[in-house]
C-alpha cells in the first residue's frame, strides 16, 4: 500500500470497485483484502500500438481510484512508453524480464498493422511480432480501446495498413473494453476482477465484460424521458437541447451502443457527450466508425448493393423501389385498359379455357 | 350467366387472417415509421403524452399479433382439414404449371387463362414466397432489436437473436434493414391489390368482394359439387 493513500480513501476505492462489478457491499473487506495480499503487485506491460494515446490519457483521467493509486497501489506498470522512466535498451530489457517471468496481464492499446506490417514498427519488430511476442506468457491480455478491440478509426474502409483488433490479429482470446477513450472504470474494475477472483470477468460474444456491456446508453440515458414522452432535440444549440430533450433525431446512437457512459460518467464523473448535448456516435461499437457515420443522421448512408462506393440513403433506396413498382403496375394497368381487358370477358368465354 | 355460379371460396377464418395480417404491417409500418422518424408530439411539456412509449407499445403488440397470425395462416395452408391451400397460394407443381400460361396473359401474349382457384401463379411463385421471406426478416430483425425480458433474456448481447446483427452487419445493418421493410411491403402490398384490382375488372368474378364475405363467382364446371349434406365431395 502506498503511503500517500488514506485508509479511507483506499476502502472509498473498494466500495466503488465493488459497486461497479454488482457485488454486495459485503465484498468491500474481501476486495480491501485482495488488493492488500496483492503485495506482489501484477505486473502490467502496456503495448501502445496504432493508437492515438488517448487511451492512456482517459486512463490518466482516472477517479477512484486516481491514477497515482493505479500506479503505485494496484498495478506494478512495467512497460508504457509514454510515462516509464527507463528508455531505449533498458526499457526493452525489462520488458523482456517481465515476459521471461510470465504470469502479467497486458493492457493492448491500438491496432495491429496487418496489411503493411512495417506501417508500425516498435524496437526494430513489426506490430505483430511484437504483440505476438509481448502476449506470448501472458495471464491475461485486455484490449482497451476500440483500435485494439475492433480496428479503430484506421480500419475504417478500405484499410490500407490492415489495421485489426488484437484478438483478431493473433487470433488470441482477449477481454475487449471498447471506446474511444475506453472507460478508466471499467479497465480498473476488470484487472480488480482478476485480483479478487484469480479469473476475467465473464464476457459477452464480442469480449466485452458483461457487468459494463450488457446495457446499451439508451436504457440509461438522463434524456431517456424525453425521449419516451417525444419531445426531442430538432436543432443544435436550441432551446430543446438545453433543457435536456432527446437527441434521438440528432442521430444518437445511444439506441445501438453497449457502453455504461450514462452510469460512469467522464473527466472526473462530471459530465459525458449526451449530457453536453452531442448525440452519442456509438464509439463502443465494433465498425462505428464505417457504419455509423455521418454521425448526426438516424439512419446513415448505406452503400448501393451493386455499386462499389456508392452511398445513399436508405429512404432514397426505399422510395425509388415503391416508385419502380408504382410505375410497373402504372404501365400494366393503362396496357391492361387499352387491350379492352379491364371491360371484362364476353359471358360466352367464360370457363372455356382449362 | 349461367356458366358462374357463385362459391362460398374463402373460410371466415382465412378472411379474418387476410385483415389481421394486412391491418398489422399496416399499422406496424406507420408506428414503425414514427419510431424512425418522431414526426409528431401530444400533450404540453410540461405534461407530455408519453407517444413513443405508446407507439412503441403498439409495434410490439402488433408485431406478436402478425407473427402468431402468419404462423397460423402458414399452418392452415398445410394442415386445414377444410381448405389446405398450399398449391393455390404457394409455389407447388400446380402453380408452376400454371406459370407460363400467366405469365404471358399478364405481357399479353395471350388473351386468357385457366381458373385460378385463389391467387394468381405470379403471385403464388414470387410474391407471397418474397412476403414469407421479408416475413423471416422482419421477425428476426425485429427480436433482435427487441430490449427488453419477453421470453428470453433479450437485453443480453448474448441473446438468442444476436447471431441475427452477424447476419445483417450489426447494429445499424439491422435497423437498416428493418426499415427498409417499410418499403418492401409498400410494394408488395401494392403488386397484391392490383393484382386482385385487375381479376375483379377483367373476369367480373367479385374477387374484392370476396375477401370480406367469402362468395366468388366460379366456372360452374370448377365449382365443387356439393351432396345432399352440403359438403363438398370433390374437387378444389
Amino acid at each position: 500500500m502506498h503511503p500517500h493513500i488514506s485508509r479511507r480513501a483506499f476502502l472509498k476505492l473498494c466500495g466503488g470497485t465493488a459497486a461497479y462489478l454488482g457485488l454486495s457491499q459485503a465484498w468491500v473487506p474481501r476486495i480491501a483484502l485482495a488488493l492488500e495480499q496483492a503485495a506482489k503487485r501484477p505486473p502490467v506491460v502496456w503495448l501502445s500500438l496504432m493508437a492515438c494515446s488517448g487511451c492512456l490519457e482517459s486512463f490518466a483521467k482516472s477517479v477512484n481510484p486516481s491514477t497515482a493509486e493505479i500506479l503505485l497501489g494496484i498495478i506494478s506498470l512495467n512497460y508504457q512508453e509514454t510515462i516509464m522512466a527507463a528508455a531505449g535498451k533498458d526499457a526493452e530489457a525489462n520488458l523482456q524480464a517481465t515476459i521471461e517471468e510470465g504470469g502479467y496481464i497486458v493492457i493492448a492499446e491500438g491496432a495491429v498493422a496487418t496489411g503493411i506490417p512495417e506501417a508500425l514498427m516498435i524496437a526494430g519488430k513489426t506490430s505483430i511480432d511484437y504483440t505476438r511476442e509481448a502476449t506470448s506468457n501472458a495471464a491475461a491480455v485486455v484490449a482497451i480501446g476500440t483500435c485494439a478491440t475492433y480496428g479503430g478509426v484506421q480500419a475504417m474502409k478500405p484499410n490500407p495498413t490492415g489495421a485489426k483488433g488484437v484478438s483478431d490479429a493473433l487470433g488470441i482470446e482477449t477481454v475487449n473494453i471498447p471506446g474511444c477513450p475506453p472507460n478508466p472504470d471499467t479497465i480498473v474494475s476488470t484487472i480488480v476482477h482478476y485480483l479478487l477472483f484469480g479469473k476475467l470477468p465473464e464476457l459477452d460474444g464480442k469480449g466485452r465484460p458483461t457487468f459494463a456491456f450488457s446495457q446499451k446508453v439508451h436504457d440509461n440515458c438522463e434524456r431517456r424521458a424525453h425521449f419516451d414522452s417525444g419531445q426531442y432535440v430538432e436543432e443544435f444549440g436550441s432551446e430543446e437541447e438545453a433543457k435536456g430533450y432527446c437527441l434521438y433525431k440528432m442521430g444518437c446512437k445511444g439506441p445501438e451502443t453497449h457502453s455504461p457512459c450514462p452510469l460512469t460518467l467522464w473527466n472526473s464523473k462530471q459530465n459525458w457527450c449526451v449530457g453536453s448535448g452531442n448525440p452519442c456516435i456509438g464509439c463502443m461499437e465494433p465498425e462505428f466508425w464505417d457504419k455509423f457515420a455521418g454521425f448526426y443522421e438516424r439512419l446513415p448512408d448505406v452503400p448501393v448493393p451493386g455499386f462499389v462506393g456508392v452511398k445513399t440513403s436508405a429512404d432514397y433506396i426505399g422510395s425509388t423501389l415503391v416508385t419502380a413498382t408504382v410505375a410497373g403496375v402504372g404501365i400494366h394497368a393503362i396496357a391492361s385498359a387499352a387491350s379492352g381487358r379491364m371491360k371484362g370477358k364476353p359471358e360466352s368465354e367464360e370457363g372455356s379455357e382449362d | 350467366m349461367s356458366d358462374r355460379i357463385a362459391v362460398k371460396q374463402r373460410h371466415w377464418v382465412y378472411i379474418m387472417l387476410h385483415w389481421l395480417i394486412g391491418g398489422m404491417i399496416i399499422v406496424l409500418a406507420v408506428t414503425g415509421f414514427y419510431i424512425h422518424k418522431p414526426f409528431f408530439t401530444l400533450g404540453s411539456e410540461t405534461d407530455p403524452v408519453m407517444v413513443m412509449s405508446w407507439i412503441r407499445w403498439t409495434h410490439f403488440i402488433c408485431a406478436a399479433i402478425l407473427i402468431e397470425s402468419v404462423l397460423i395462416r402458414l399452418e392452415m395452408a398445410f394442415f386445414s382439414h377444410f381448405d389446405a391451400d398450399w398449391r393455390d397460394i404457394g409455389p407447388s407443381r400446380k402453380s408452376l404449371k400454371a406459370l407460363p400460361e400467366a405469365l404471358s396473359y399478364f405481357l399479353f401474349l395471350r388473351k386468357d387463362h385457366r381458373y385460378w382457384r385463389k391467387a394468381n401463379p405470379v403471385m403464388a411463385v414470387f410474391v407471397f414466397p418474397l412476403m414469407l421471406l421479408f416475413y423471416a426478416i422482419a421477425i428476426l430483425t425485429g427480436f433482435a432489436l427487441f430490449e427488453g425480458t419477453f421470453f428470453w433474456e433479450l437485453t443480453n448481447t448474448n441473446s438468442l437473436f444476436s447471431w441475427v446483427y452477424d447476419v445483417f452487419g450489426g447494429q445499424q445493418g439491422v435497423r437498416t434493414w428493418h426499415y427498409y421493410l417499410i418499403w418492401v411491403f409498400a410494394c408488395l402490398a401494392l403488386i397484391h391489390v392490383y393484382f386482385a384490382l385487375l381479376r375483379t375488372l377483367s373476369e367480373r368474378d367479385r374477387t374484392f368482394r370476396s375477401i370480406l364475405n367469402g362468395w366468388r363467382l366460379v366456372p360452374r364446371k370448377h365449382a365443387p359439387i356439393r351432396g345432399a349434406s352440403g359438403r363438398k365431395k370433390r374437387g378444389k
